[in-house]
């Protein structure tokens, strides 16, 4: 039985308060949750619920206005930029909707960037870089550019970028958004399997059909954690709920 | 229009690219325009309101003056006029027995100018200054005939015998101003009858003509007479006079006639028409300056060009979306174009108008700085429709030709791609670049075949006429060429670097993937980078060149580190011991001690000395013909022929001197007067009969100071070749260290003279200072084009850097992307600008051959190491270095 104490990520109690004054807009208020190794959770809401604040705070990349955001353990508010930058290179991977590949590195180059950036020797994060290629099923293209790939190419090499090295959590928004139903599938396929191997994963989407490859889903609304269930829904019947 | 109100900062940096040299332009040119006075100010400047300026020479016959050689009747009237009016050799006469009225038409009226040459004392300081008296000062204030000719600037004109103005540029020298009080004397004049007076400086006057002229006015009650015939010089003649012809004369036939009778008139129609009086065609110069004008229009329009460009293309780029909207939206190819075209003109008109209105300013700004440099007072802003019209054209022309390959860019891009916002890179350049290539190879032997066909022609002509000028423009033309054929080249050169950056560590790799991936803008930032290094680098082998041959032909004309002093003041009164001793002091030396000439006869009947080539007498090979003595045999007492000889006595020295012979320099590698053991010396009499006398002398191998003097001898040794000596001509002193330009100054004041005090510090290489001006201008040049296309790479790579830092990228790596992108546009830059510069400086020496061939190596390494590593750091000091966090994830 994992509890929130071994959780991979946690939220206490954190909130985000935009801008100050009559101009203060609450994105993420008093939310807690946890996301445990070899855990999928989905997170779920309409635009403007909260979930965009919610996967930048989990990634170091904001900070809460109060509250606590933990990585293994360690509250990155008392954590330093550098500090952070270090925890996002060994510890979290992220998935982006428009996939974020550097155009002007190759595709193994792209996978190798976070291991380069930590110190490792190009040689070597070459070769985790081809493995994690590999791994996404696209061994053959490592030498090629993000400009001379299709969208499902480069999202799967966005996933391998994420995973290499490891990397305990990975944080995918609306990773599927750009893409085919079967390229997309194909991800989140990918990205279940990372989990079943033991890493925590967060995947923001608005499609309950993509959440349903999770093990738990947590809805927001007006930033507020509106319900948490172990069993995906349809996003109909959470909002009719939230309505009562 | 509005696109460029949208992106302000973008807007406003093309702008700025393009007024700054704009402000240059118009700068140069309306300071030029302004300060070439039209004729009739120019004849107002020089003859107030007379119909012409006369002059009496000494000679019976001079060539019609040139008025190109006027500066104005506000200086030395005769000479000045006389200036170029040859021929020297005609008879000699008393110019005071000419019948000036027989020769003038009737009615014409003549006004005397009064000038004198006078000592100045003020306080430690003396100096010779001219006196000009009436018509200039009257005691009712200037003649209505010399209006224009001065300008009072402080005070007023002087209206008692103790009062004078003075020039500015005196007033600078002897730190005079209104209320200061002087001593001067007619001394330089009149050695016969000495008048001293205390004057009292009431006005600051300036010779319009003339601000550097030193000038002191004052009126006729303290001067004396302005009686031409009492002022009378047997050498400079009668005059100057101040002319008013009657209204039927007929000055050009006036200019003629008086000049056959040795009358120097300038009339003031030479200077209104001077084409009727002089050939106003353009010389061959000209063209070379118009040719090496338009070069450095054409670099500099070039260089705004592709600073500009870069901003440029960027705009475009972002502007993908909007654009292929056009397209969609039913506009053609060539809407897209012209739309891209106009806010080229749009911005280029701004920044041409911002660069004339600051031009403007600047001009109107530093007004009398600039006269000051000219020389003269200016008229009126001076400006033509079409030249305005060419400054802004300028500016219109660089915007336009900026945004052409950025518009050209645009319209291809496929519509689909250009909605989606989706940058397409470019396919790897292959055609251009071979183009480049064989541009670069036909354009420099092009230079060089033109470079060596003007060199041919020079060594047979040295007055070579448009022939040589076409081939100059024609190595002109090749170095254009090659400059083309690079800038093509380089989106190549660039492609190839990113090919090869494989093996880099990340963010030299980064940096170099990206400026291949956007060429669009690195390409033009380095081709402007190369631009300025490539100048730089030409110019310095060019200098570096002349330095190494000024230095070759540099001759010292006594020991390093001698001072010499005058052995008189500038009005010829001897300067006592007491002062020479305390000059010498000054300099660092122990004592100053006498340099005398030797001559043959009398003091009161000399004969020229000179001392036999050995060759001559087939003692010795001949000496070299570029030998010049200033003083063929030199006296000095035996003790102080150390401080010429710059070592001590040797004992073969000493025995020679004491035996009464004298020791003779090395004049040249192996070559002295001396031969074995035996000089001869001739004194040549009025006659023209020479004695020989020949007497024992020893060949010193140094100190190797031509022109210093062929032999030493003691009193003794004089004596004993027949020869006599007079009073110094000079004192040398030997410092023990080179002294300041202070204590020069401070010698000069003890010795009472302007700048008699001279000291051999060897050939004195500028090439440090040019060095450091040339690396400057380039590095700014470079720094200027690594900002832009930093500053615009990190703008347009914004979203790589918020994806840097959500894949855990640290904040400082930012500084370093920056830093690495700095290195890829100033290293590249510097090193094909190197190569560039290189080639064109090897056009200028081994085609034109304008100097020796000499490799600027302080300026290379300067630029190689200098210029990169000063871009970097401004990169990384410029950078901030917090990654953009959210961009994407919002």
């Amino acid at each position: 039985m994992s509890t929130a104490a071994d959780a991979v990520l946690r939220f206490d109690a954190v909130t985000r308060v935009h801008g100050s004054g009559e101009t203060a807009v609450t994105a993420l208020d008093d939310v807690s949750f946890s996301v445990h190794g070899g855990e999928l959770v989905a997170v779920m809401g309409p635009s403007g619920s909260g979930k965009s604040t919610l996967l930048s705070l989990a990634g170091g990349l904001d900070t809460p206005t109060s509250g606590a955001v933990r990585v293994d353990g360690v509250d990155l508010g008392s954590l330093g930029a550098a500090a952070v930058a270090a925890l996002r290179r060994r510890c979290l991977g992220y998935v982006f909707q428009e996939f974020n590949l550097i155009p002007a590195l190759t595709a193994a180059e792209n996978v190798a960037l976070p291991r380069e950036l930590d110190g490792v020797r190009r040689g070597r994060a070459r070769k985790e870089a081809d493995a994690a290629l590999a791994e996404v099923g696209l061994a053959d293209l490592a030498g090629r550019f993000p400009d001379d790939m299709s969208g499902g190419q480069q999202q799967r090499v966005a996933i391998a970028r994420a995973l290499i090295g490891g990397r305990r959590l990975v944080l995918a928004d609306e990773p599927t958004g750009a893409l085919d139903t079967q390229t997309g599938d194909t991800v989140l396929r990918l990205l279940r399997g990372r989990c079943d191997a033991g890493a925590a994963g967060l995947l923001v989407t608005h499609e309950a059909r993509h959440a349903g490859w999770a093990d738990r889903v947590i809805f927001l609304r007006d930033g507020v954690l509106v319900d948490e269930t172990s069993r995906p829904p349809s996003a109909e019947s959470l909002l009719f709920s939230a309505d009562q | 229009m509005r696109e460029p109100m949208r992106h302000k900062v973008r807007s406003a940096l093309i702008v700025a690219l393009v007024a700054l040299p704009v402000l240059a332009m118009a700068f140069l040119s309306l300071v030029y325009s302004t300060q070439k006075l039209t004729p009739a100010e120019r004849a107002a400047q020089a003859m107030g309101a007379a119909d012409g300026i006369l002059a009496v020479t000494p000679v019976s016959r001079v060539a019609p003056p040139d008025p190109a050689y006027l500066i104005g009747i506000g200086d030395r009237g005769v000479g000045n006029i006389a200036a170029g009016a040859g021929p020297d050799n005609a008879p000699q006469r008393d110019a005071r027995k000419v019948d000036l009225a027989a020769l003038l038409p009737a009615g014409t009226r003549l006004t005397p100018v009064s000038y004198g040459l006078w000592g100045v004392v003020v306080g430690p300081r003396r100096g010779d200054i001219d006196v000009a008296s009436a018509p200039f000062v009257t005691a009712s204030g200037p003649a209505p005939i010399v209006h224009g000719v001065m300008v009072l600037q402080h005070g007023r004109w002087p209206r008692a015998r103790g009062d004078v103005a003075v020039s500015p540029s005196m007033a600078k020298r002897f730190g005079l101003r209104v209320g200061s009080r002087f001593v001067m004397d007619n001394r330089a004049a009149k050695p016969g009858s000495v008048v001293t007076a205390r004057v009292t400086v009431i006005g600051i006057a300036a010779q319009a003509s003339c601000l550097s002229c030193d000038k002191v006015f004052a009126l006729p009650s303290l001067v004396g007479t302005t009686d031409p015939i009492a002022g009378y010089s047997a050498d400079s003649g009668l005059g100057p006079y101040l002319v008013s012809l009657p209204p039927a004369a007929d000055a050009h036939a006036l200019w003629q006639d008086l000049a056959r009778h040795g009358v120097a008139f300038l009339p003031r129609d030479a200077i209104l028409h001077g084409s009727r009086y002089r050939d106003t065609g353009v010389a061959s110069h000209s063209y070379t300056a118009i040719v090496a004008g338009a070069m450095i229009i054409g670099f500099g329009l070039l260089e705004v060009v592709l600073l500009a460009g870069t901003a440029f293309a960027v705009g475009a780029r972002r502007q993908v979306r909007e654009l292929g909207l056009v397209g969609a939206t039913g506009g053609t190819p060539r809407d897209v174009r012209r739309i891209v075209l106009m806010q080229g003109f749009v911005l280029g008109a701004a920044g041409g108008l911002i660069g004339l209105a600051a031009g403007f300013v600047a001009t109107v700004a530093g007004w009398s700085k600039w006269e000051g440099l000219a020389g003269h007072l200016f008229g009126s802003v001076v400006a033509s429709t079409w030249q305005l019209a060419a400054i802004v054209g300028f500016g219109v022309l660089a915007g336009v030709l900026a945004a052409l390959v950025p518009a050209v860019s645009a319209a291809r891009l496929p519509i689909v791609a250009a909605l989606s916002n989706r940058f397409v890179p470019r396919r790897k350049p292959m055609r251009r670049p071979m183009f480049g290539v064989g541009m670069i190879a036909i354009g420099t032997v092009i230079a060089f075949v033109c470079a060596a066909a003007a060199h041919g022609d020079v060594l047979r002509n040295p007055y070579a006429g448009s022939r040589t000028v076409l081939l100059t423009g024609g190595a002109v033309v090749g170095i254009g060429i090659v400059s083309v054929g690079i800038l093509l080249a380089m989106p190549a050169l660039v492609a190839a670097l990113g090919a090869l950056a494989d093996r880099l560590p990340l963010t030299p790799r980064l940096a170099a993937r990206d400026a291949d991936r956007h060429r669009h803008r690195t390409a033009p930032a380095i081709g402007a980078v190369c631009l300025a290094v490539a100048g730089t680098i030409a110019i310095g082998f060019v200098v570096t060149g002349a330095q190494r041959e000024s230095a070759r032909r540099y001759q010292p004309y006594q020991p390093i580190g001698s001072a010499t002093m005058p052995a008189t003041t500038d009005t010829g009164a001897a300067i006592p011991h007491a002062a020479l001793a305390a000059a010498a002091r000054e300099v660092g030396a122990s004592r100053a001690v006498p340099r005398r000439q030797a001559f043959g006869g009398t003091e009161a009947d000399q004969y020229y000395v000179s001392v036999a080539d050995p060759g001559s007498v087939g003692a010795a090979p001949h000496s070299p013909s570029d030998i010049n003595l200033s003083d063929p045999v030199v006296v000095a007492g035996p003790a102080d022929v150390p401080v010429f000889t710059g070592h001590p006595l040797t004992p073969a020295e000493r025995a020679m001197l004491a035996s009464g012979g004298g020791l003779a320099f090395e004049e040249a590698p192996g070559f002295s007067f001396a031969a074995h053991g035996r000089v001869t010396v001739q004194i040549q009499r009025n006659d023209g009969s020479i004695t020989s006398r020949v007497g024992p002398a020893l060949a010193i191998a140094t100190p190797a100071y031509p022109g210093f003097a062929g032999l030493l001898v003691t009193p003794a040794g004089a004596r004993a070749l027949g020869l006599t000596f007079g009073a110094p001509q000079q004192y040398v002193a030997r410092p023990s260290q080179p002294p300041s330009t202070d204590a020069v100054d401070r010698a000069n004041g003890l010795l009472g003279v302007d700048n008699g005090v001279n000291v051999e510090r060897g050939f004195q290489s500028r090439t440090g200072i040019i060095t450091a001006i040339l690396g400057g201008a380039s590095g700014l040049v470079t720094v200027a084009g690594v900002a832009i296309s930093v500053g615009l790479a990190a703008a347009e790579g914004r979203a790589d850097l918020a994806t840097l830092a959500a894949v855990g990228a640290a904040p400082r790596r930012r500084r370093w992307l920056a830093m690495a992108q700095a290195a890829v546009v100033g290293g590249v830059g510097v090193v094909v600008g190197v190569g560039l510069g290189t080639l064109i400086g090897g056009v200028m020496i081994g085609g034109f051959h304008l100097v020796p061939w000499a490799v600027p190596w302080l300026l290379l390494v300067v630029v190689i190491l200098g210029v990169p590593l000063i871009a970097v750091s401004i990169a990384g000091l410029f950078t901030r270095s917090r990654l953009p966090m959210t961009h994407r994830l919002t």
